[in-house]
């Protein structure tokens, strides 16, 4: 099998390339242990087996971020048979940068100069012989979005691999001091029999020139692995040429290796008077405006909204029909008289409603996961950070955490999802743990019926506080949390590139939709499917669909007294309704029916399947209804009305839910507290954990340990915030 | 002169990067060293962060940053 690595700057059109060469066999997943994007492809070519690896996007490979030593740790220990270096063919000077660290690692490589075709229409002019000759590697020129250059570029990479086996060594053109102090290591490490046997494994040009610039992430391997103590001699030869530079090391070197790069593209490279940059700066003049900015990303922002959640509600609406009424009715159609009544409510509603739990969220992850690309592709999400830097870095959060926080008032789970887009792990994390407290559409059900149950006309203004609540909690557990070790965006300063604005390519967009939709398929089904099938169980239990009478009743019942410091507690009903609102939010109105009104009518109604329409009319009926789902769904789109995300249903549309439940949701309490009490459960359903999905979403990102730590947060501070409301506003009454 | 001196528009050179750690080695990364011409862009709309183009690449960074790199406009 050859082992191919793909390296480079960001935003130099790796993943365009990737996907012209490995085509569908593109998998995503995670490096080990982190939430970095891995995606990798298994693939046979011209009969040889090829593993391609696309390492993250890096501009050095420093130990100071987590990109960098992924990308290095795993040439230097996954050893590729050839590593093929992309490079931006209208920034040179920058992207061969990278290209020196690489060589000094002494790997086969092979380089991309892609953007090719914007190369020469900006008149840039190379002369590749003496180019290919200094740069001693194999250079194709290759322009992914026209498709140019891709073959030759993994025909030419085979060939580089299959020839070179051993390691190979590059002249590195250092400066004479430079190369003189490696020369000088160089003795050191092959006179200590340590630092001998690391060279074998680093290579002796790396393995210099690292202990030269005190690379901490290298010198940690060589004390654990081995047993290496550091060398004055070294330091003093550090030292020496720290003085007589008067720049530090790490410094002295890149500045090295910038001069090396000048040289070459000084006898290479001709520039012309058209720059790369025209067309990103006419648009950032607009985009970036001081006036316009700011306006225009909000309207984005709203643009977002309205596609992700509007565009996706009416195919949501469409899935969940086609898997209850027309999975439902032929699933059901296996159940008869002799089916145990708990293997039919178990099919039909533990694992047929667990599967629905699963797919009504695939068109959200697709609309989500397609204007994240185009945001990200085009080069806007970067401009999102330097737009909102200022406002979020209070929060100790990076600009581009507004895009998850805004999304997390529609829905948590795309909001879990778009943390990708931030950089850092700890951002990841830290933006993960507040997007819960927005309150997202599945909520509104909860609070329309306990406002119209005991705020009347105030209700519109309760929904608010509540929002209002949502985003101060969220603030202030930021706040708290971003001192944890867990959470510290490790002081980091900013610093990003705005990269050239350019049309990303259709094609990459929608395969990484659908590969990213694909992961969640696989990977969160097992845990969400898992969840919803418990909390089936333990309101089905032991008593047959006897809800006020089912497990969850009497976990209602014994947590009343833990839970009395709430306000809410003192009626086991709205206790026992949490656990089942992890399946959905919204569910509480469906529970409070059934435990309150003891209406199963509301129910039975929606599983009564018409039996008098044959298979043909229901698939027919199925793909009419699809067609209009997508017309709906083009509709919503174009819309923008993002207003109905935010509308409480009213009495009316609770009613559907169960005939009576806002009158006997009313008797819940009738002291004069009952409305705190009520706004209490309000604030708690607003906090506790979203939703099994959302569970399933953090696994899936962060893994099983901040997943526990997640759902410990969303017990403990809704438990505290509810208390604290009650205790507070009881003094008020 | 500091860098946050400069006015938009401006070019300047670069003469020094102070001692602000991890970010300066991910500034000279990103081709931010001495002697590179440095052009203000714009500021960000709520004043903060600074867009600048180094090596025809633009780069944001914040103020209490670009405070600690030196440059000096020739002539």
């Amino acid at each position: 099998m050859i082992k191919i690595a793909f390296t480079g700057n960001p935003n130099v059109g790796k993943s365009a390339l990737i996907n012209a060469i490995a085509g569908s066999n593109l998998k995503v997943g995670n490096w080990a242990g982190v939430t970095v994007e891995k995606k990798e492809a298994e693939f046979e070519y011209k009969g040889e087996k090829i593993q391609c690896i696309d390492l993250p996007g890096v501009y050095s490979l420093s130990p100071y971020t987590l990109e960098e030593t992924i990308t290095r740790d795993f040439i230097i220990n996954e050893k590729p048979d050839v590593i093929i270096n992309i490079v931006d063919s209208t920034n040179l000077e920058r992207n061969l940068y990278l290209t020196m660290l690489l060589k000094e690692l002494e790997k086969p490589m092979i380089m991309a100069l892609n953007f090719y075709d914007e190369f020469e229409k900006l008149n840039y002019k190379l002369d590749m012989k003496k180019f290919v000759d200094m740069i001693e590697m194999d250079v194709v020129m290759t322009s992914a979005t026209k498709r140019t250059g891709v073959q030759e570029l993994l025909d030419k990479a085979l060939v580089i691999a299959k020839e070179t086996k051993e390691n190979k060594k590059y002249t590195l053109l250092f400066d004479k001091c430079l190369e003189e102090a490696i020369g000088e290591v160089k003795c050191k490490i092959n006179c200590d029999e340590k630092l001998q046997k690391a060279s074998e494994k680093f290579g002796l040009d790396f393995l210099a020139i690292k202990l030269l610039e005190q690379d901490k992430h290298l010198l940690e391997i060589l004390k654990t692995e081995y047993k290496y103590e550091e060398d004055s001699g070294i330091l003093k030869i550090t030292k020496q040429l720290e003085d007589d530079h008067d720049e530090d090391i790490e410094t002295i070197f890149a500045e090295g290796r910038y001069g090396t790069v000048k040289g070459i593209l000084a006898k290479t490279f001709t520039t012309s008077i058209k720059s790369r940059l025209d067309f990103t700066d006419k648009v950032d003049r607009v985009l970036l405006n001081k006036y316009l900015g700011l306006p225009i990303f909000l309207l984005i922002i709203v643009g977002l909204m309205g596609t992700v959640f509007n565009g996706s509600a009416p195919l949501i609406d469409w899935v969940d029909g086609f898997v209850n009424d027309y999975i439902g009715k032929y699933v059901s159609m296996l159940i008869d008289e002799n089916t145990p009544n708990w293997l039919a409510s178990l099919v039909m509603d533990g694992i047929l409603g667990g599967v629905g739990g699963v797919v009504v969220f695939v068109p959200l992850m697709l609309y989500l996961y397609f204007f994240l690309a185009i945001l990200e592709e085009s080069g806007y999400m970067s401009r999102v950070a330097f737009l909102m830097d200022k406002i979020m870095t209070k929060l100790g959060l990076n600009g581009k955490a507004f895009v998850p926080m805004v999304l997390g008032f529609g829905c948590t789970v795309p909001a879990i999802y778009a943390t990708r887009t931030l950089e850092d792990e700890s951002s990841r994390r830290l933006t993960a743990a507040m997007a819960p407290f927005m309150s997202c559409g599945a909520r509104l059900p909860v609070y329309g019926l306990f406002t119209a149950a005991f705020f009347g006309a105030k209700a519109g203004m309760v929904v608010m506080s509540l929002y209002v609540l949502g985003i101060i909690v969220a603030i202030l557990t930021g706040l708290v949390l971003k001192n944890f070790e867990m959470f510290k965006a490790e002081g980091r300063a900013l610093l990003i590139e705005l990269p050239p604005y350019r049309v990303p390519s259709l094609r990459v967009i929608i395969k990484s939709t659908l590969i990213r939709t694909g992961s969640y398929l696989k990977k969160a089904t097992t845990i969400i499917m898992g969840m919803l099938m418990i909390l089936w169980a333990l309101t089905y239990f032991p008593n047959n669909g006897d809800t006020a009478n089912s497990y969850m009743a009497k976990f209602g019942k014994t947590f009343q007294g833990v839970l009395k410091p709430t306000g809410f507690a003192d009626r086991w009903e709205t206790v026992a309704a949490i656990p089942p609102s992890l399946a959905a939010k919204e569910i509480v109105v469906g529970f409070m029916a059934q435990v309150l009104v003891g209406d199963k009518e509301a129910q039975d109604v929606e599983e009564e399947v018409n039996d008098a329409t044959t298979f043909i009319e229901d698939t027919v009926g199925q793909l009419a209804g699809l067609g209009v789902a997508i017309k709906d769904s083009i509709v919503g789109v174009v819309s923008l009305d993002v207003k109905g995300l935010f509308s409480v249903p009213d009495e009316a549309e609770i009613e559907e839910e169960g005939s009576g439940v806002v009158a006997a949701t009313k008797m819940l309490w009738t002291d004069e507290l009952a409305p705190l009490r009520a706004y209490s459960f309000m604030v708690f359903i607003l906090l506790v954990v979203p939703c099994v999905v959302t569970l399933g979403a953090i696994k899936q990102e962060f893994g099983y340990k901040f997943t526990g730590f997640i759902v410990g947060i969303l017990l403990v501070v809704p438990y505290i915030v509810s208390t604290l409301v009650f205790q507070i506003g009881k003094l008020f009454f | 002169m500091k860098l946050t001196e400069l006015k938009r528009g401006e070019s300047a050179k670069i003469v020094k990067i102070g001692k602000i750690g991890e970010l300066k080695k991910r500034l000279v990364d990103m081709g931010v060293t001495a002697g590179e011409i440095i052009k203000l862009e714009r500021n960000a709309p709520l004043g903060d962060p600074q867009e600048f183009i180094v090596k025809s690449t633009n780069i944001a960074i914040r103020k209490q940053d670009a405070q600690n790199i030196e440059i000096e406009i020739d002539g």
